[in-house]
């Protein structure tokens, strides 16, 4: 039996700007299922699929991270250069796919012409030809070919038969040819690469009229100086609204099925050390964490369809300004908003940040913003401290995100003033087209985003709390006055007492550190341990209520608000910037800072409130 | 019965986290760079496309 011919690809690199649509095609190609956006630079990991070709043969597809140019000024950009100029550990691939978006090809033509200067086989993709027909775009794709003596094929990366063209190209032999040496630009040669990108353009490419697009129309809407910040306004204020109004009754409805297995568990066996493992560490401690996956996916829902639909590197443009007076540019604005649903994507995001003090202070300050892991000990204790006015809570609610955000900020204002050199970066961004979300992108984003949730509650937390029930039932507390958590709650209570922590709490926070959300079944475990088995969820909100004061509950808010508890972060922070003094900087920072701001706020709040 | 099954559970509990949060260095695979290591401790927030 023989091999596959040599004169044949059997891996292939998608090479493209950042929103060609790349990645979509790569899904296309390899039926993979990875998350498909329009922010420039999404795709900052390695990806790799397997493809077949119109014959049926099995080709290698490696995705690589968007470019605009093999001159890079990113992260991203230098990770592609590097692949395919044979400048990494990887394999030089056999062929390059270099996907440019037909609808902008005056932009996408320079990395075409690029990559023909490193010798490799090559051939070019037009994709979103849909698109360029509606918008009255004519390409010569046959004089566009002999210009570039280049194959040219067309693609439409979101039809399931989009890029048979492509398949079918790749089962022909390529020409066997010995790849260049890379040498990093001169500024003529820049000059005269831009040259032949407008002789080739001018030639192949027939274009209406620019405001023909629709896209111009909408952005003298949508980037007004005055309306488009109404409109950003609303779209965050309708995001966080619908995040903690339109998940409560779905909660519920979860909130009583696991009250009910407990009570069919409760009801049918016999009592004894399963039982409580069962009905409290199990049922409550899991339970208590998955209610709260409808909020998450509603926030996760937004997250994806404004990133679908062209508007959020158009929200980065109109916050640059504001920003700057921060110290930060409008490219910071994504990866921090990515951080409301995790801090660790967020930080990884910051790779398209092409200034490193730019991208430095958006990694400090980004675990600041209030991610989705908050969420469940947010609404304990809001819930708790307003148990009867939903419109204080929510309010509460929305201020607790505005101060995260607030002290983010100034953490990065001081961070510019610390810096007499810090110079100003200008914000140059593409603005991909605006199109409605693929209402199956989102069904598979949010099913994604669902099981990486279910599958953490059903590893890590489930294992989590497992633990923290034995440490808590270890050695009976009933019988010898103190389980093992609560002599390590008591331990560490003399440094919680000042900011008024009481042993529960103290405890809660060390599992805290692994999954933010274990806090609250911590508690629900550490108090039904106490007494009353089962006692979980709406019981331990009651319990908060009535039990703890005013000044407790507050200092432990600010203390959410502020502290880093969760050691991915840590360890994504030491390799993104690959340095430990940075990763303990702000570690120590937000420590202290979330120290500060307890102490006072329950110093204050006790001294105000006792009589 | 049930204390044998509980201590079997809590260990197993124990043992995986031990497994997860254990210190790995990735598979030298085309494509990582150089010295390029796992996130963990994991908490499986998928931030690295992995879980």
């Amino acid at each position: 039996m023989s091999g596959p011919s040599p004169a044949l690809p059997r891996r292939i690199a998608l090479l493209g700007n950042p929103n060609c649509g790349k990645t979509a095609l790569f899904n296309l190609l390899t039926g993979s299922r990875q998350k498909v956006a329009n922010y420039a630079g999404v795709t900052v990991e390695r990806k790799e699929g397997v493809m077949r070709t119109a014959s049926g043969r099995r080709i290698h597809v490696l995705d690589l991270p968007g470019a605009y140019s093999l001159n890079a000024l990113s992260t991203d950009e230098a990770v592609t250069r590097d692949v395919i100029t044979g400048h990494s550990q990887e394999a030089l691939p056999d062929l390059l796919v270099c996907v440019a978006d037909a609808t902008n090809l005056r932009l996408h033509l320079r990395l075409v012409l690029e990559a023909r200067q490193l010798g490799l086989p090559l051939l070019v993709v037009l994709n979103k030809m849909d698109r360029a027909k509606q918008l009255g775009i004519r390409i010569d794709k046959a004089l566009l070919s002999r210009e570039l003596n280049l194959p040219v094929v067309e693609t439409v990366s979101v039809h399931a038969h989009g890029a048979d063209e492509l398949r079918a190209l790749l089962d022909a032999p390529m020409r066997d040819a010995p790849p260049a040496h890379w040498r990093p630009p001169g500024v003529e040669q820049v000059l005269a690469t831009q040259r032949d990108v407008l002789g080739i353009f001018n030639r192949t490419v027939t274009a209406p009229a620019i405001d023909q697009d629709p896209s111009i129309r909408i952005d003298r809407f949508l980037m007004h100086p005055l309306w488009g910040f109404a409109v950003l306004a609303l779209v965050l204020f309708a995001t966080f609204l619908a995040v903690f109004s339109g998940g409560d009754m779905l909660s519920g409805w979860i909130e009583d099925g696991f009250g009910a297995i407990a009570g069919l568990v409760e009801a049918n066996m016999p009592e004894g050390p399963l039982r409580g493992l069962l009905v409290e560490g199990v049922i409550g401690g899991v339970g208590g964490v998955i209610v709260f996956l409808p909020q998450i996916l509603i926030l996760f829902l937004f997250i994806l369809a404004l990133e679908a639909s062209g508007y959020l590197p158009r929200a980065a443009f109109l916050l640059d300004k504001p920003m700057s007076a921060a110290g930060l540019s409008g490219r910071s604005f994504i990866p921090l908003l990515s951080s409301f649903a995790c801090a660790i994507p967020g930080i990884m995001a910051t790779r398209t940040i092409s200034h490193w003090r730019d991208r430095l202070t958006t990694i400090l300050i980004a675990p600041l913003m209030a991610c989705s892991a908050r969420i469940p000990v947010y609404t304990l204790l809001v819930a708790a401290l307003f148990p009867d006015d939903a419109m204080a809570a929510a309010l509460v609610m929305v201020g607790l995100y505005v101060l995260g955000v607030v002290a983010a900020m100034t953490v990065a204002w001081v961070i510019k003033r610390s810096d007499k050199h810090a110079a100003r970066s200008p914000l140059m961004m593409e603005l991909p087209a605006y199109q409605w979300p693929d209402g199956r992108s989102l069904v598979i984003g949010l099913w994604e985003r669902a099981m990486i949730f279910l599958r953490r509650v059903g590893t890590i937390i489930l294992a989590l709390t497992i633990v923290m029930w034995a440490l808590y039932t270890v050695p009976s507390p009933r019988e010898n006055g103190r389980s093992l958590a609560g002599e390590l709650g008591h331990a560490l209570h003399y440094v919680f007492k000042p900011i008024g922590f009481n042993e529960q709490i103290s405890f809660a926070l060390v599992p805290g550190m692994a999954a933010r959300e274990v806090v609250v079944s911590a508690l629900g475990t550490a108090y039904a341990m106490d007494g009353d088995e089962g006692e979980v969820d709406e019981q331990l909100r009651e319990r908060i209520t009535r039990e703890w004061p005013l000044a407790t509950k507050l200092s432990l808010l600010l203390w959410m608000v502020f502290a880093p508890q969760c050691l991915s972060t840590f360890v994504v922070v030491k390799r993104e910037t690959g340095s430990w003094k940075q990763m303990w900087i702000m570690g120590g920072y937000l420590f202290g800072l979330a120290y500060l701001a307890s102490l006072i706020t329950y110093q204050l709040t006790a001294f105000l409130t006792t009589p | 019965m049930q204390t044998a099954l509980t201590i079997a559970i809590v260990l197993g509990a124990a043992l995986y986290l031990a497994w997860v949060w254990a210190p790995k260095r990735k598979s030298a695979q085309a494509g990582q760079s150089a010295g390029s290591v796992a996130c963990g401790p994991c908490t499986g927030c998928a931030g690295c496309g992995e879980h």
